[in-house]
């Protein structure tokens, strides 16, 4: 296949705006459904063939009128039936190019290809579905890549490491709700029988627990150990065979069993890594890295995983890696009420429910114990903060930001010196000599420290 | 190099705000006459007031290797952006704008955009300029 061609996308191009169409004909069928009107229903479900029908024919138009090709390393796109525009991307501009072939692609011979660009700018990323061969061609064009050793390629352990810290309970909650939903928008009556069985199900799976635990605790375990077992399975599929290694200035990253991915990371372009130390991430004694580059924020899976014991095992894949030179901060110079003000708040309404609870209600005890443990956590982590929060420059002309979020450390290593800054000071802060630090990263990302000293504030070197 | 905003300029910018509120209140008028009055004075007094001040708080320095932008009136706040990572400017100016010889200056670098109301037409002007210049040379 030529790529200095014109060529079409992939017809899965065309479910962008089957989408809408689809959410034009859901709306009457829901009311039908919510009132139980069966003749409405029928006449919903032909109204909504007759949507559907006409939005297929418009998308199979638009998408018989778009075309790409490649020419002098750009990518060239273009869009638009009555108004004709054709988007230019240089080579140069893309810092991350992630090809993922899903399984509902692989089965049509179609490829999902997003490239995140360094700077802030519009658009951030772009989303292609091409063919197959085709991606793999326009990959090879826009991010050429040899393969190398691999840095990176976890077995034993490490991979049950990387399995658990890529696990997103939280995400994975979300996302089976909002799917959930969807799916019983469209299934109505069907799904409402499978949901029952799953009930029982989970009644079952809760009674079990009820046997060594109290009943409401019984429920809350019964829930997370469903969701866990969820995203565990879902974050082992999407590492499965995970091999990351470095060559001609690019990094790059394969894995994944139902959804495989390729992506291919323009070491120039990255700004920082960051190594997010999770509860989880502290019981494994293996830290996660996640890398940015321009708009990419991180992906969903880390790059790599390393050991506790070990800090420098990055430098392998990011030669400018390094942990901080000094001290990041005066913890007797900041204030804490700016750390554990929030969790102390959080801890004093759990204790006071616990307390009434305690009083009236004591069944409801053992339910509470949970986000008194979640509080304590959330007030140890902030008190972390307080001690190790800040900013500091390194030797070898990089910089070290360490913050946290929740229950996570963030340990970030700046390598860009296209930086910008903000400072921001209370009156309290003003008068204390204290501010708060929030780097601004090609691509749009900020990354905020608090209560570091007004002096390094407005000192900080842009030449890093 | 340092960029001052005028009152004049900053009052000009609150009004934008104040008659913004005047067109969000059309809603109200035929049903709550006097509420939305007392609202509607409320606003334009807060704009004129707060608002004027704390445009006119906006401050530029432009040294030689980065821009520092200050802005706030009890919470102080302040940009540093390194010069030659500024990736581009708009200067947007109204017609009223154009009299007061004031204009919207924005710059943009690779990580957002600083946007400073109310700037003086001339100072922007030579700021970007300069800004040109250093990227030309």
């Amino acid at each position: 296949m030529d790529m200095t061609k014109r060529a079409r996308f992939h017809i899965f191009y065309t479910l962008r705006y089957l989408r809408y169409g689809l959410l034009l004909c859901l709306v009457p069928m829901v009311r039908a459904l919510i009132v139980f009107d069966l003749p409405a229903l029928f006449l919903a479900l032909w109204q909504g063939l007759s949507i559907l029908l006409l939005c297929a024919a418009a998308a199979a138009y638009l998408w018989w009128f778009t075309g790409f090709w490649v020419a002098d390393g750009c990518v060239l796109i273009e869009r638009g039936l009555v108004l004709r525009h054709c988007s230019t991307y240089k080579k140069e501009s893309i810092a991350v190019l992630d090809l993922q072939r899903p399984l509902y692609c692989r089965l049509f011979g179609a490829a999902r290809l997003t490239l995140y660009f360094k700077n802030y700018a519009a658009p951030k990323k772009v989303l292609l579905y091409l063919p197959n061969k085709a991606a793999q061609r326009v990959a090879n064009v826009l991010m050429p890549v040899r393969e190398g050793a691999s840095v990176f390629a976890p077995t034993g352990f490490d991979r049950l490491a990387l399995t658990m810290l890529s696990a997103n309970v939280l995400t994975t909650a979300l996302f089976v709700y909002v799917g959930a939903q969807r799916v019983s928008e469209l299934l109505g009556e069907d799904l409402r029988v499978l949901f029952e069985r799953a009930q029982q199900n989970f009644a079952r799976f809760e009674s079990f627990f009820a046997q060594f635990l109290p009943a409401g605790l019984a429920m809350m375990t019964a829930l997370l150990f469903g969701l866990a077992s969820v995203t565990f399975l879902h974050a082992f599929f999407q590492t499965a065979g995970l091999r990351v290694c470095r060559n001609g200035g690019v990094i790059i990253c394969r894995g994944g069993v139902l959804t495989k991915t390729e992506r291919r990371i323009a070491v120039q372009s990255i700004s920082a890594c960051d190594v997010r130390v999770t509860p989880a991430a502290r019981l494994l004694g293996r830290y996660p890295l996640y890398v940015q580059a321009g708009s990419f924020a991180g992906g969903d899976f880390p790059l790599m995983v390393y050991k506790r014991s070990s800090p420098h095992t990055p430098e392998a894949l990011l030669t400018g890696f390094r942990t901080p030179d000094a001290p990041l901060c005066e913890p007797a110079r900041k204030s804490i009420w700016q750390y554990i003000g929030l969790p102390c708040a959080c801890l004093a309404l759990t204790l006071a429910l616990c307390g009434v609870a305690f009083a009236g209600l004591p069944a409801v005890l053992p339910v509470l114990c949970v986000p008194l443990v979640l509080s304590i956590g959330c007030l140890a982590q902030s008190f972390e903060g307080y001690c190790k929060e800040g900013v500091c420059k390194n030797k070898n002309r990089t910089l070290a930001l360490w913050y946290t979020r929740f229950f996570t450390r963030h340990e970030v290593c700046v390598f860009t010196p296209d930086v910008s800054y903000t400072v921001f000071q209370s009156p309290f802060g003003l008068n204390q000599g204290y501010a708060s630090f929030t780097l601004h990263l090609p691509g749009g990302a900020r990354l905020r420290a608090r209560g570091m000293t007004q002096y390094a504030a407005n000192h900080l070197p842009f030449t890093l | 190099m340092t960029i001052r905003v005028s009152r004049r300029a900053a009052a000009l910018i609150s009004s934008w705000f104040m008659l913004a509120g005047l067109v969000v209140s059309v809603l109200f008028w035929s049903r709550w006459f006097v509420q939305t009055l007392l609202c509607v004075l409320l606003w334009c007094a807060v704009c004129m007031l707060l608002g004027t001040l704390y445009v006119s708080s906006y401050r530029v320095f432009a040294g030689r290797h980065h821009l520092s932008v200050r802005h706030g009136l009890l919470f102080s706040v302040v940009h540093r952006v390194p010069r030659r990572f500024v990736t581009g400017y708009y200067i947007l100016s109204s017609p009223l704008q154009r009299r007061t010889g004031s204009c919207v200056l924005v710059l943009l670098y690779s990580g957002g955009l600083l946007v400073i109301p109310g700037a003086p037409l001339e100072d922007a002007e030579a700021l970007t300029e300069q800004l040109a210049e250093n990227s030309a040379g």
